[in-house]
């Protein structure tokens, strides 16, 4: 082995928290109806999964009324994009080593 | 953190491509557009030529164009949507020539101009335009199409009759606009959500 093992980053690490960075990292930007579907998660869990990526400033979120509904629009930020592009580069890593 | 085993991180980077993948498959549905803005000119034409109050036509079916959109892209934000990357730059392109034919049309009928010529051939112009650095930002080969149609119509308007213009006006959206349009709405059609 050439060195350390890659630290992965605990927030990208979760199964859908990695799968909505990957959706957003190719959209300006989605909304929430259109992340459940392409997830298959439940509101419950997209919903605190989404809370958690935006509270480490992964995503960014406007809030705005569509017919009177409430409508969120998230997309991913710099810091979000620098993350999942560390946590692929460190997966790949920890491939390398494992083969 | 504990490290992932090998199985894990293949699982791992699988999922990151397929959701890539699926962002990147993310695409807006615009052929109701392109149909709504070419029907929508050529029936204020007919009814300005044949119709009660001619000076009303145009007035009254470009309000309802723009409140008909308006309605579209509100019902399509309550169903849950994505907006692609490429869509932004594409948007900024069709909201200033939208501008930019509003203000010529509006300005030409204000001042009394009478050489229509020239707004023909400018309005023919931006359209080529648009949908020139529409199809340049989505390497979309029909789009070039319809934007030879349009350069093409803009041409013409500078040598043919002024009582043709109207008539060439009507070809041109009939090209550029609703067989686009229409083409755009079968292929979307087809197209799995």
């Amino acid at each position: 082995m050439s060195g350390p093992l890659p630290e992965l980053d605990p927030i990208v690490h979760g199964q859908l928290r990695l799968a909505l960075l990957s959706l957003l990292a190719n959209l300006d930007s989605a909304d929430f109806k259109w992340l459940r579907e392409k997830t298959a998660s439940t509101d419950g869990n997209l919903g605190a999964n989404l809370a958690k990526l935006e509270e480490a400033k992964y995503i960014a979120v406007t809030r705005k009324f569509i017919a009177k509904k409430p409508s969120s629009q998230y997309r991913i930020t710099s810091k979000g994009r620098k993350a999942l592009t560390g946590y692929i580069a460190a997966l790949k890593t920890l491939l390398g080593d494992s083969l | 953190m504990e490290q992932p085993g090998p199985a894990e991180v293949l699982t791992r980077l699988r999922l990151f491509e397929e959701m890539t993948a699926a962002g990147r498959r993310a695409t807006e549905r615009w052929g109701w557009s392109f149909l709504l803005w070419g029907v929508g000119p050529l029936i204020a034409m007919l009814w300005e030529a044949r119709g009660p109050y001619p000076a009303l036509a145009w007035p009254v079916i470009l309000v309802l164009c723009v409140v008909m959109n308006g309605v579209v892209l509100k019902l399509r934000g309550r169903r849950g949507h994505a907006v692609p990357m490429s869509m932004r730059s594409v948007g900024a392109v069709w909201t200033s020539t939208g501008i930019a034919v509003l203000i010529l049309a509006v300005a030409t009928v204000w001042s009394g101009a009478s050489d229509f010529r020239f707004l023909y051939v400018a309005l023919f112009a931006l359209a080529a335009v648009a949908h020139t650095a529409s199809c340049v930002i989505l390497k979309w080969f029909p789009q070039a199409l319809t934007a030879l149609a349009w350069w093409c119509a803009a041409l013409a308007a500078c040598f043919v009759p002024a009582a043709r213009l109207q008539t060439l006006a009507a070809a041109a959206l009939l090209a550029g606009n609703v067989g686009f349009g229409a083409w755009l709405t079968y292929k979307e059609r087809s197209r799995p959500a």
